[in-house]
């Protein structure tokens, strides 16, 4: 088969997937031919020949709608790609869809999505959420039968999420390894370009494509990794395990035993603000972020009624969602003046006291494990029963790392009530190379 | 004057356009003078979803170097910052600027009036990204029938300078603008010649009353016109026993006087958060010192050089060291002229004049040798001042033309200029035909103006009366 015909069969799985789980925005079909045909005449075959990668909404890519998930953005069609697309087209992958997601990144679930977008499915229990935002990418790597590979993003747990719920390995590398060029803002300090692939070494192949310096993003950073040692010593925070379904805390603990590697469990106390200082900065960011959204050069339009003021209050609360209206209100409270010093600025410190306290740690481990997420993937209809503040709380275990700009992997380590559960393991900064070799250890010792 | 008895204080707040090739945070052009509304835009600086900002490090150079005139203290660690708010210049909702990590802090500036000296304290000075430009058409912001946005602007690099209250009159407020705007252009920090280069926030109150904002005037000159204005309305509320408000104003050239934009209750509140998508700036001793020594001398040094080196009068150095390129200009000629006195007074006098009234940088006058071809002819005595200060206009006005020909001009055109005269001037003619003998007077007054009185007037009579002569005859 040539890369024609193998496009073709990809575009027809692509399709079957999305009408089983409700994955994808949008079905790259006529971008995903042309690429295909511009390949088969190209001698360069680069290190993505053959590989079809999904790519999370959230992502620029040139004329292909590119929405964040969100209506006030359902019809937006970006004049340009982010950096890491051309990087992705540079080394022959073919872009086969756009997968759906939490508007902005906004949830735990992938539930919710701007009015008229796909709320995707779990593939192992259509009854329940895939978990979020990348949702849409957790189900179709699944979902596909090989030679797929998925660009998701993290802000706070975006990444692990959905790779925990659905069965995959999902990558989260240090804030700064891949540019954000074209990745449309959550929270700008903390958002992180990632991957997902059946396993660590698939996920590890697309990670490698993205890494690197941009100087289209001032944050992002090409540091000299050093090669991997081997992993003698991991360190379990207690915290972390606190509000853990017992039966995930059992998978965990066998799988520690399994790895056969020496642990030991340490306190780490301000672990414990970890939920509240990231959701300050992140609401904080987002809320200045989607000040843009108002109606006059891209996005909804509507007919300019009233004043400047009436215009974009009218198309903004149309377009947005509640959970879009809770975090600007939120992140606008939060920098409010009178409250700044209590919340935002606050926050900020902790975030640098737990970065530091990390740093400490990785001085005495080389690596921390924990429970991915505290529960398995609920039903649809458990979902609407929560609190919002009860959904930020679930992300206590992937919080932490994502605040502190840590790379991170979830790989899944075993099944709870027929649902898949993960482990995450954190490396000390832009050690990478550390993070995919555990990662192999781990996979080859729970397989 | 109004206001001489009562105290008066006065902050400026300068927002000034750097002179640099591209935008602060992208690559678009900076000039937009032929260019059509939006066309020097980009995904940046239109704030496209996904879109990053990455520092221009020349306006960077330009700021450091701008807080240097000032005297301010750099920064070691300044930071970008979003202030976030609503208008439709701005694209992102938020502007880039710098807020409690400035790039530098606590500056002096002296100004001198009728030759007494004063120091101005500078509060700060930041980096920010200008917002686009709005166009009201039809009318102003309250009338208008349409508002447009032009993004060209968006993302202009400018400084803000911040002054300390210290102002206690007017004029203190209009001298410190001029200085600053001729120092920078002096210094080719900015392009004084670019619309809007420096837009000035004035703090205005009087003894008792609240201080009032007045935004967004642009130049010296309506400096000095919305204050007056402004110190007319405060004054006036005072005389009438009534307060003056915390308000923000703004200057109307159709009423000449200031309108009210808003009502201050509270604190402006733009909800400031860092700008995570920029690195802090970072500058080191050795960057400032690299900066310094780069940068041209400034008119104090260039005056003082003049004094030493070629021992001109005080008067004649401080107006070769005040307009830019001026005095490098002088270097050129003497070298090439001995009579250096001769070569000063007529650089600062007629040639300057024609300068400025053309309001042309030395490089759009005329060249060096064209100049000194001119002043050796009345070094030599072979024409006149006065026809010195004639062919001198012409240089200016005529760049293309030899000197021989600004010369020769005059003459041939003598008998086509009378024929003008009194084609136009009718009514003289007949006057003159009907026997007043004295108008011709007039016609002689006429032709010597049109030939900026360059002829002998008994010559001028004389061919006027053949040529009326010559028109009777027919």
């Amino acid at each position: 088969m040539d890369i024609i015909e193998t496009t073709e069969k990809a575009i027809e799985e692509t399709e079957r997937i999305h009408k089983k789980l409700n994955c994808f925005i949008t079905i790259c079909v006529k971008e995903a031919k042309a690429r295909a045909k511009e390949l088969k005449m190209s001698k360069k075959k680069g290190r993505l020949f053959g590989k079809f990668i999904s790519v999370k909404d959230a992502i620029c890519t040139r004329g292909i709608r590119t929405t964040a998930g969100s209506a006030i953005l359902a019809n937006y069609v970006p004049p340009f790609n982010a950096t890491v697309i051309d990087k992705i087209e540079a080394e022959g992958g073919i872009v086969i869809g756009k997968t759906t997601m939490d508007d902005f990144g906004f949830g735990t679930f992938c539930t919710n999505v701007g009015k008229g977008l796909p709320v995707p499915k779990n593939p192992h229990d259509i009854g329940r959420a895939t978990g979020g935002s990348s949702g849409g990418a957790g189900a179709a790597t699944f979902e596909f039968s090989k030679d797929h590979l998925a660009l998701a993003e993290s802000t706070g747990g975006s990444i692990t999420a959905p790779a925990a719920f659905c069965g995959v390995v999902g990558v989260t590398p240090t804030y700064g390894k891949v540019s954000r060029y074209g990745l449309i803002d959550y929270a700008n300090s903390l958002d992180k370009i990632g991957t997902m692939g059946k396993n660590v070494s698939e996920a590890e192949m697309l990670s490698r494509v993205i890494f690197g310096k941009d100087k289209q993003d001032e944050t992002s950073w090409t540091q000299e990794e050093k090669p991997a040692k081997k992993i003698k010593k991991i360190g379990v925070i207690k915290e972390m395990l606190n509000g853990v379904d017992e039966k995930i805390k059992k998978a965990f603990w066998n799988a520690i035993n399994k790895l056969g590697a020496e642990y030991e469990e340490i306190s780490f106390p301000l672990i414990d603000y970890s939920v509240a200082s990231y959701y300050i900065i992140a609401t904080a960011e987002a809320s200045s972020n989607l000040a843009r959204y108002y109606g006059m050069r891209y996005g909804a339009q509507e007919d300019i009624s009233g004043s400047f003021s009436e215009h974009f209050a009218s198309i903004r609360s149309k377009y947005f969602s509640d959970e879009e209206k809770r975090r600007i209100i939120l992140g606008t409270f939060v920098r409010t003046a009178g409250y700044k010093d209590k919340y935002y600025l606050k926050a900020l410190r902790i975030r640098e006291k737990i970065k530091q306290e990390f740093a400490l740690l990785f001085k005495r481990f080389d690596s921390l494990v924990t429970p991915a997420m505290p529960i398995i993937a609920p039903k649809f209809d458990e979902i609407t029963k929560l609190k919002p503040i009860e959904v930020y709380a679930l992300d206590s275990c992937t919080i932490p790392p994502n605040l502190a700009g840590l790379p991170h992997l979830s790989i899944p380590m075993s099944k709870v009530n027929n649902m898949p559960v993960g482990l995450q393991i954190i490396c000390n900064s832009w050690e990478e190379n550390m993070l995919f070799e555990f990662g192999r250890q781990v996979e080859s010792v729970l397989k | 004057m109004i206001g001489s008895n009562v105290k008066v204080m006065i902050g400026l707040e300068s927002h000034i356009q750097l002179k640099t090739e591209s935008k602060l945070f992208c690559s678009c052009s900076t000039n937009s003078t032929k260019s059509k509304p939006n066309e020097n835009t980009c995904q940046i600086c239109l704030g496209f979803p996904g879109s990053k900002p990455t520092l221009n490090e020349e306006a960077v150079r330009k700021a450091i170097a701008l807080a240097k005139i000032l005297n301010c203290k750099i920064n070691e660690y300044s930071r970008f910052a979003r202030k976030i708010y609503f208008y439709p210049d701005l694209p992102k909702g938020f502007q880039i600027t710098q807020y409690d990590e400035p790039l530098a802090v606590k500056g002096e500036f002296s100004i001198e009036q009728n030759g007494k000296k004063k120091t101005i304290n500078i509060t700060r000075v930041h980096i920010e990204e200008d917002p686009g430009k709005i166009e009201y058409i039809g009318g102003h912001i309250g009338t208008a029938q349409q508002v447009l946005v032009d993004y060209n602007r968006s993302g202009l690099p400018l400084c803000e300078a911040v002054t300390e209250p210290d102002f206690e009159n007017i004029d203190e407020a209009v001298t410190y603008v001029r200085k600053l705007f001729h120092l920078l252009s002096y210094l080719d920090l900015i392009d004084p010649n670019q619309e809007g280069v420096m837009r000035t926030d004035a703090n205005i109150s009087i003894d008792g009353g609240e201080r009032v904002e007045l935004k967004n005037i642009s130049g010296s000159d309506a400096v000095e016109k919305s204050l007056k204005a402004e110190l007319n309305r405060q004054m006036f509320l005072k005389a009438q026993s009534k307060k003056v408000e915390r308000e923000t104003r703004m200057y109307s050239e159709e009423t000449g006087t200031t309108i009210l934009l808003r009502k201050k209750e509270y604190e402006e509140e733009y909800g400031y958060i860092r700008e995570p998508d920029l690195l802090p700036i970072i500058v080191n001793e050795s960057l400032v010192n690299e900066i310094k020594g780069q940068m041209k001398k400034l008119p104090e040094e260039v005056e003082h050089e003049i004094l030493t080196k070629y021992k001109l009068p005080k008067q004649i150095a401080h107006q070769l060291a005040f307009k830019r390129g001026l005095y490098e200009y002088y270097i050129e000629c003497a070298k090439k002229l001995k009579n250096v006195d001769l070569l000063a007074r007529w650089l600062v006098g007629d040639f300057l004049k024609c300068a400025n009234w053309h309001n042309y940088e030395i490089e759009h006058c005329p060249s060096v040798e064209r100049f000194l071809e001119l002043m050796q002819l009345i070094e030599k005595g072979k024409i006149t001042e006065r026809e010195g200060k004639e062919l001198i206009k012409k240089m200016f006005d005529e760049p293309k033309k030899s000197l021989k020909e600004l010369q020769t001009k005059g003459e041939i055109d003598l008998d086509s200029t009378i024929k003008t005269v009194i084609k136009e001037n009718q009514k003289a003619v007949d006057m003159i035909r009907s026997g007043d003998e004295k108008s011709i007077n007039f016609l002689v007054g006429q032709t010597l103006r049109k030939i900026n009185f360059k002829g002998d007037p008994n010559e001028i009579r004389r061919v006027i009366q053949k040529e009326l002569e010559k028109k009777s005859e027919k």
